[in-house]
């Protein structure tokens, strides 16, 4: 178990590292001057591609450069914002909050959601509440979020106004709960049904498989009531592949939800992302992707663990 | 105590019982038998009424009394696990993988009795205890997959057992077991009808499991009754065609001994496999003459799957040597090794599993001859060798029924004209009548086309029939080799010997380090006094020569 973990986190920092020299290598190998024009812009005056050739050493050698990035991460140092000078580690403080609230509580919603439809539509196959809940899963996964989004702060702002739902920034709930709920109900939904959508589907195919399985016969056979046959034998069976996909996705979430952030202006990671990638601003994008790079990685650390626990089949070594 | 009154099951439109009518009284045990699709297992599940909701049933089960087609899904989830349990044919899929196996015991017991956990905790181990599961405590808290065949099915009847259930139903409770075990496990079977005194309804294809345990017998075919009285009548002096068949398809004699055979295909030097914590293959060392069929017999884990994959590998193995029609494995050139692979086949145990699903039958025979550069043109007639319709080529292998299957699986092996074939277990997925005729298959293949086999199986008498020589494996070495004729009626090894009688031997007792291998489960050993004793703890004893037991003590070795 421990070899594994200190395995799983070397091949981790690894894979960091090569994410990291990529990006690097993207925007910073070439000549000094094609590099800060590259990263100014085709308009930007020349003083401002002096200026950034400056600031950014672009005239030292590129393993110089290299080195100096590297450290800067190892450091915590992201570099500072070209437009709004301020370091880029305090932009993704300030952004982080917003989408890990946003994520933890879409997660716990999508999940109830999404196993819970899975097993009732996996207990009763090709039963008019299945047939349902299929329909309801195509229309999830069909409906794309921004239009989810826009419709349910149209409904919240002009159809129901007494409900206090708004968009707008993230507020941290130790300030004002209130105002943390009513800006966070929103996008938990939006986000959680059309992962419950998906989930739904992963569920009721994992569920049909395992109750196939012998050894729901013989739970049956020794005479366990069927909700227990269901849950006990059935789901937990079944819910390896369903939190494979959890850690995956909730890793990938963390990066930034791009567009749920952005329909609610949430001012989370995503939001942060979009933004800088407009402004070309360039130490904020790099820090965001690598950001997002390691929430993967975390996750999928995670899930290993979390699978040697479901499963005891499993051996981490 | 249960009667079974005209009883019919269709799936849809296809009937899998047919007006069966049957009872078992209070600790008598009934043999039903039949092949797969006689309509046995349905017959089972209708009594416990696990059958799937597309299944319809009409007749009458009456346990104790009770009826049992119309009593409702609440009433038959007390009934099961207390009045009746079932112990089905699979143990590897039968427990849940997720749980601990004494868990999943105490849940039985918690599901029909106001117990606390730890009441039903210890009675779960209590049963694994009487089942015969070495060190019970331990074993309580290992998960199904830690667990051997037999150790499974043996925690199967405890759990079966939990409740004192008044009527026990066993599934093929051996099929998927070796000789050894089989033995076993039905003597488990018997102490546990004789500790709770229920009636046994035995349900198998294998006629002498019921020839040792059953009162009466039940012959079904295609889900009809075919004939039905004593053990003793049916199995001495079968009425009907059919069950005489099933019997002569079960008995077989001492194969013929062949020609003297000369030159030797594959020879094996004291080969090593070791896998981290395992020793697989632990020097082993034989040869196969032309011509030849060896057997090569021992339990699940004994090392006969890594032997006979390391010698498939055809590369340098961990230690020792393999020589392949004279070349040694481990300097074999990429275009050499080729080469050998062609005169090396081997035929799997599973063929619906060793055969691709997406390809024809065609395409699959045809696949080695086109990979060494050959015409496929030869497929029409291999088909025909192996007994199949030309016209099967345009198939996929769902279509075709176990049998066909493995004879695609043997076109394919023979396809390129080998020398050697390897045969891991190619009969045991069949049904006795099936198996008889692959068997005959396989016997006219090698002398027509002089094959030499290495023949994996775990049926003795098959193995007796068709071999001219036998190796016993036992915990990675072998612990016997000689003539089929002299291993059979004069074994050296008192492990042999248990495995021909088939005798209780406990299971999942610790391994010894130094010294014979067999000791702690040696009959033989109990009874030596301390001296020649010792040596069977310091000295591991070896095979000379090509025929021999590995024991310092049979009766061809100095005492």
């Amino acid at each position: 178990m421990w070899r594994f973990l200190i395995r799983r986190i070397v091949f981790g920092i690894v894979v960091l590292w090569l994410v990291a020299t990529t990006v690097f290598l993207l925007f910073f190998a070439g000549p000094a001057d094609s590099v800060a024009r590259r990263l100014a812009g085709p308009r930007a005056p020349i003083e401002v591609v002096e200026q950034i050739k400056d600031t950014l050493g672009l005239d030292r050698p590129l393993f110089t450069q290299y080195v100096g990035f590297l450290g800067g991460l190892l450091r915590g140092d992201l570099g500072t914002s070209f437009i709004s000078r301020t370091p880029v580690s305090t932009l993704i403080l300030q952004s982080l909050p917003g989408t890990l609230w946003l994520v933890f509580g879409a997660a716990v919603l999508w999940m109830i959601m999404g196993v819970g439809g899975g097993v009732i539509s996996a207990t009763k196959p090709r039963s008019l509440r299945d047939r349902t809940l299929t329909v309801l899963v195509l229309a999830g996964i069909s409906l794309p979020t921004f239009v989810l989004g826009i419709l349910m702060i149209y409904l919240a702002l002009s159809v129901f106004p007494g409900s206090g739902l708004q968009p707008g920034p993230y507020i941290s709930p130790f300030i004002d709960v209130g105002a943390f709920l009513s800006t966070m109900v929103m996008p938990w939904v939006c986000l959680a049904v059309v992962q419950a959508a998906v989930y739904v589907r992963l569920t009721r195919g994992s569920m049909l498989d395992t109750l196939g399985e012998d050894f729901i016969r013989t739970a049956r056979a020794k005479g366990v009531p069927e909700r227990s046959v269901t849950y006990r034998h059935g789901l937990r069976a079944a819910l390896t592949p369903v939190i494979t996909q959890f850690g995956v996705d909730v890793g990938t979430l963390l990066g930034g939800v791009v567009v749920t952030e952005s329909v609610f202006g949430l001012q989370g990671i995503g939001q942060l992302m979009i933004r800088s990638v407009r402004d070309g601003d360039l130490p904020v994008i790099i820090g965001a992707a690598i950001l997002a790079a390691a929430f993967i990685v975390i996750a999928n650390i995670l899930v290993d663990v979390a699978y040697s626990f479901l499963d005891p089949r499993v051996r981490l070594a | 105590m249960i009667e079974v009154t005209d009883l019919s099951v269709s799936f849809g439109t296809t009937p899998a019982v047919r007006n069966l009518s049957f009872s078992v009284a209070r600790g008598e045990v009934l043999g039903l038998i039949g092949e797969s699709g006689s309509g046995k297992s349905a017959t089972a599940l209708a009594v416990m009424g696990l059958l799937p909701r597309t299944a319809s049933t009409t007749g009458s089960i009456r346990l104790n009394g009770e009826e049992l087609t119309t009593a409702s899904e609440k009433r038959l989830t007390t009934l099961r696990g207390r009045a009746m349990a079932i112990v089905f044919q699979d143990p590897l899929q039968a427990f849940t993988p997720v749980h601990r196996v004494g868990a999943q015991i105490a849940e039985a017991i918690r599901a029909h009795q106001r117990v606390s956990r730890k009441v039903a905790a210890r009675r779960a181990v209590e049963l694994l205890d009487l089942v015969g599961i070495h060190d019970p405590h331990q074993r309580a808290r290992s998960y199904p997959h830690e667990f051997s065949g037999g150790m499974r099915q043996r925690a199967l009847i405890a759990m079966a057992i939990a409740n004192g259930p008044d009527l026990l139903i066993a599934d093929e409770p051996t099929t998927a077991l070796d000789v050894t075990v089989q033995a076993q496990v039905l003597d488990v079977l018997t102490t546990a009808r004789r500790e709770t005194g229920a009636a046994l309804l035995l349900i198998t294809h294998d006629l002498s499991v019921v020839a040792e345990t059953a009162d009466r017998v039940h012959v079904m075919r295609h889900g009809l009754t075919v004939e039905t009285g004593t053990a003793e009548e049916v199995l001495r002096a079968p009425r009907e065609a059919y069950t005489k068949t099933l019997i002569a398809a079960t008995r077989a004699g001492d194969r013929p001994a062949a020609a003297r055979p000369v030159r030797t295909v594959l020879e094996v030097r004291d080969l090593v496999r070791h896998h981290p914590g395992v020793k697989a293959v632990d020097g082993v060392s034989f040869d196969l003459r032309a011509g030849e069929t060896l057997g090569l017999v021992g339990e699940s884990g004994s090392g006969k799957t890594t032997l006979l994959m390391e010698i498939m590998a055809l590369a340098r193995p961990q230690r020792g040597r393999i020589t392949v029609l004279g070349r040694d494995t481990a300097r074999l050139s990429r275009r050499d090794r080729r080469r050998v692979r062609r005169d090396l086949q081997i035929v799997f145990q599973d063929p619906s599993a060793s055969l691709d699903p997406r390809m024809t039958v065609g395409a699959i025979v045809a696949e080695p001859l086109t990979t060494h550069g050959r015409s496929p043109g030869r497929v029409p007639e291999l088909l025909a060798q192996v007994g199949l319709p030309v016209s099967y080529a345009a198939r996929h292998p769902v279509h075709l029924s176990g049998g066909q299957r493995q004879r695609v699986a043997i076109a394919r092996a023979i396809a390129l004209d080998p020398e050697v074939l390897v045969l891991d277990e190619p009969v045991s997925a069949l049904d006795p009548t099936i198996r008889a005729e692959i068997v005959e298959l396989l016997e006219n293949l090698r002398a027509e086309r002089g094959l030499s086999y290495l023949f994996v199986a775990h049926d003795l008498p098959l193995i007796r029939r068709i071999a001219d020589r036998v190796a016993v494996m036992y915990r990675g070495r072998i612990a016997e080799i000689g003539p089929a004729r002299q291993v059979f009626t004069t074994p050296g090894h008192p492990y042999t010997r248990a495995l021909l009688r088939a005798s209780a031997l406990r299971d999942g007792e610790p391994t010894t380090t130094t010294g014979c291998r067999f000791r702690p489960r040696c009959p033989l050993y109990a009874e030596l006094p301390a001296a020649p004793r010792s040596r069977c703890v310091t000295e591991e004893p070896e095979i000379s020569g090509d025929s021999g037991a590995a024991c310092h003590h049979h009766p061809g070795e100095a005492p």
